[in-house]
């Protein structure tokens, strides 16, 4: 067996297999074209590549030793399982759907206006622009809480610790970030509003703003017609609702804010989050907007911190309208990236009016829980329809007619 | 007399010369009122541009007076908020 084709997890589990059971593997040859012969005798492989010379088959032990030996042979894997995202709020939201279409946030600017971020984290530490610290008691705009960058990371996090596993809304997206709550995850209103004007002097296109205070609330104090005057400037803000709920009027500043997205929490069964903060607001507007997935949602962990439940080094899991709002904020990012032209109010009509209407009264569930691949679908321009090739005229059609009454030859 | 909760008001009169931490929405460019501020004891911490606002530390009865500038606007306190992880 030659073990420098055989990669290391595949020959751990050759180690334990017992001598019939098949163990599904990718092998790649040295030769272009994959022929018949090439493959295992009597066993039809599930696929050919064209692009790789590469098949995907299901063998036994034995018959991958003697693969291995085949001087065509150049590689072979096991067959993983694919986890392609945040564990399972992406695809209930169908993200992946609208990175089919080549959409992944590429050029769009996403302010996170939180705790900071952990500027290291392999998952979206590269496409870090600017960031800025508006802390007193802090020397940057290092995430010493863990809140900023589990939130950075649904919104654009590449997952390229775990293979994509925990990838975020918007992986290609560009970051700000505004560091304006302690290592507590407490601040002032006053920190906050710095932080958002810091990110909308950046040219960003969407914040995203995971806190806010208790209620009641009418959208007039200063840190929510702070957040309006931001969309006014034409940046979408995403707010949390707060975490306040099921009681009624449980939304809080700057969740009250009048054009904000105001984000509650869904779980992965399209419940409502007991926790998720009910409208109205004190004024009588509905609230929150639209849903989104709150619920035990695995994301970057900063280094150092250990805010959640850690899943390992790099990823903790957390719950919350914190967590449910990134996944708006990503969203935008992607219908940004898809129709540049969109103005705050139309981004937030696409959410609203494509969400899936879960059955709860609109003070618990706003429009429904998002759905990404429908809001994305009403944000694409039509596909342009081929020009129909003049057609000569047809015999016996109506030019034979028009020839007929003018007295010509048909 | 700018617009002011009934809470805050009462704090301010009662609470002599405490610090407070206010956020003042002002009639017009908030730069313009800065020095005046800080000659009556009061430290701007913050000028905004999004809105007309200015965020401000000082002695409660000093910050009282502000109340009855026709330039204030309005006036709350500086509130905290927090992330919201359940």
């Amino acid at each position: 067996m030659s073990t420098e084709k055989i990669t290391k997890a595949l020959a751990q589990t050759m180690a334990t297999a017992s001598a019939e059971e098949p163990i599904p593997i990718i092998v790649k040859y040295r030769t272009p074209v994959v022929t018949a012969q090439k493959l295992v005798p009597g066993v039809p492989p599930d696929f050919r590549y064209k692009l790789v010379p590469a098949a995907a088959m299901r063998v036994r032990a034995a018959d991958i030793r003697a693969l291995s030996e085949d001087e065509s042979v150049e590689r072979i894997w096991q067959d993983l399982p694919v986890h392609t995202c945040l564990h399972e709020s992406l695809p209930l939201i169908s993200v992946p759907a609208v990175w089919n279409e080549g959409i992944r946030g590429q050029g769009v600017k996403i302010g996170i206006v939180d705790t900071g971020v952990d500027p290291e984290h392999p998952d979206f530490a590269h496409r870090i622009a600017a960031g800025a610290n508006f802390v007193r008691t802090a020397a940057s705009y290092h995430d010493d809480n863990g809140h900023g960058t589990h939130v950075a990371g649904i919104a654009a996090g590449d997952g390229s610790v775990q293979g994509g596993k925990y990838r975020g809304v918007a992986p290609e997206a560009t970051l700000y970030v505004a560091k304006v709550l302690d290592a507590s995850g407490s601040g002032m209103m006053s920190w906050v509003m710095a932080g958002i004007e810091w990110a909308v002097e950046q040219g960003v296109q969407v914040i995203n703003l995971s806190l806010g205070g208790p209620p009641p609330c009418d959208g007039t104090d200063a840190l929510s017609e702070t957040c309006d005057a931001a969309v006014a400037a034409g940046v979408v803000v995403c707010v949390a609702a707060g975490n306040l709920g099921p009681g009624p009027q449980t939304v809080g500043s700057p969740g009250c804010a009048r054009q904000v997205i105001t984000v509650g929490a869904s779980d992965k069964l399209d419940d409502v989050a007991s926790f998720s903060s009910r409208g109205p607001t004190s004024d009588g507007r509905t609230k929150p907007d639209v849903l989104f997935p709150g619920v035990d949602i695995v994301a970057p962990r900063a280094q150092g911190t250990s805010m959640g439940l850690p899943v390992d080094d790099y990823y903790t899991k957390a719950s919350g309208t914190s967590m449910a709002t990134p996944h708006a904020t990503g969203t935008v990012a992607l219908l940004l990236q898809t129709k540049p032209s969109l103005t705050p109010a139309e981004v937030k009509d696409l959410l609203m009016q494509t969400a899936k209407d879960l059955g709860f009264e609109a003070n618990t569930q706003g429009a429904g829980r998002a759905d990404v691949y429908q809001a994305y679908l009403q944000a694409a321009p039509p596909p342009e329809e081929p020009e129909e090739p003049e057609q000569p005229p047809q015999p016996g059609g109506c030019w034979q007619a028009i020839k007929r009454a003018l007295g010509m030859q048909v | 007399m700018a617009q002011i909760s009934a809470e805050l008001l009462e704090k301010l009169q009662s609470a002599g010369e405490a610090q407070v931490q206010l956020i003042i929405r002002t009639t017009d460019d908030p730069g313009k009122y800065v020095t005046l501020l800080e000659e009556r004891g009061i430290e701007v911490q913050q000028r905004y541009r999004l809105t007309n606002r200015l965020a401000v530390q000082g002695p409660a009865d000093a910050c009282l007076s502000l109340v009855s500038e026709p330039w204030v606007e309005a006036v709350e306190e500086d509130r905290p908020v927090h992330t919201w992880t359940a």
